[in-house]
């Protein structure tokens, strides 16, 4: 591979870092995009409610974009974050707050018309994520072999392209394309389901 | 010339150059098409994880709350 092929994994992070500290937000917008669901699935596995999750993944956030110039880099950004995330779920378990949502949780359970609250997800937007990962695995399954193999060493194995390059044998640029044109196949299969939700883009 | 969607896919895979980047980022910004196109990447990776997809008003709710008037600390 030609060593300016690529750069490390946290360089990405670290140039939207170093934008950001230069004064421009958006840049702290792109690793929210890019962070938001990871840290979401990791407070849920610790909180094991979506609302409350949802509010923690937002304190979460808030918290980084306040200490993110004293962030030294001696860790990737995304460890810094994790541990962030970590702490601020493990101290809401650990407050009066938790009583009270575990008490309100219990509440809920015990009430059909109560629901969780207002930011789960209705019956309509649980049915429409459904039909979407539906398309996923469908499009997925239609992939020719390579492109299938190579996304999902990728997207499930959490392998590099160096690495999914090693394990294919095949060259560095080739699985940059069949990850390239898996997802493009895929995304054009979602693409009408994706359009009624648009309205709402960041 | 590199297919910005590609080069969308590589940014949010960590696997671009500092020029790739200079390129992406501000195409990122410009083009809410692109920004769709990364949402759509990241649904099909938690998909293929099996992992629950946020509703699509889970990003503009955190960025509502940033405290971007005081700015970082």
């Amino acid at each position: 591979m030609n060593p300016e092929d690529s750069v490390s994994p946290a360089d990405v992070d670290r140039l939207l870092i170093e934008r950001f500290l230069q004064g421009d937000e958006r840049a702290f917008e792109v690793l929210v995009v890019k962070y938001q669901r990871r840290i979401a699935a990791l407070i849920e596995r610790v909180v094991r409610n979506g609302a409350v999750a949802e509010e923690l993944t937002q304190e979460t956030f808030i918290k980084a974009y306040r200490a993110l110039p004293q962030f030294r880099g001696e860790s990737r950004f995304s460890t810094w974050l994790h541990t962030i995330a970590r702490n601020t779920a493990l101290g809401h378990l650990g407050s009066a707050q938790a009583q009270s949502d575990r008490a309100a949780g219990f509440e809920a359970q015990s009430d059909d018309d109560t629901g969780a609250a207002g930011t789960s997800p209705s019956p309509e937007e649980e049915m429409v994520s459904r039909q979407l990962f539906e398309t996923i695995q469908r499009a997925v399954a239609e992939l020719p072999g390579s492109q299938r193999e190579a996304l999902l060493l990728r997207e499930v194995e959490g392998l590099s392209y160096a690495e999914i390059a090693e394990r294919l044998k095949t060259p560095l640029n080739t699985v940059r394309t069949w990850i390239f044109r898996a997802r493009e196949a895929v995304a054009d299969k979602l693409q009408p389901s994706m359009k009624s939700t648009r309205s709402r883009r960041w | 010339m590199v297919d910005p969607r590609s080069l969308v896919a590589q940014l949010l895979d960590d696997e671009m150059s500092a020029a790739d980047f200079d390129r992406a980022y501000p195409a990122l910004l410009d083009d809410p098409a692109l920004r769709d196109r990364l949402s759509t990447l990241q649904l099909i990776g938690d998909s293929l994880r099996g992992r629950t997809v946020p509703d699509d008003g889970y990003t503009l709710r955190i960025l509502a709350r940033l405290p971007r008037n005081s700015g970082p600390d």
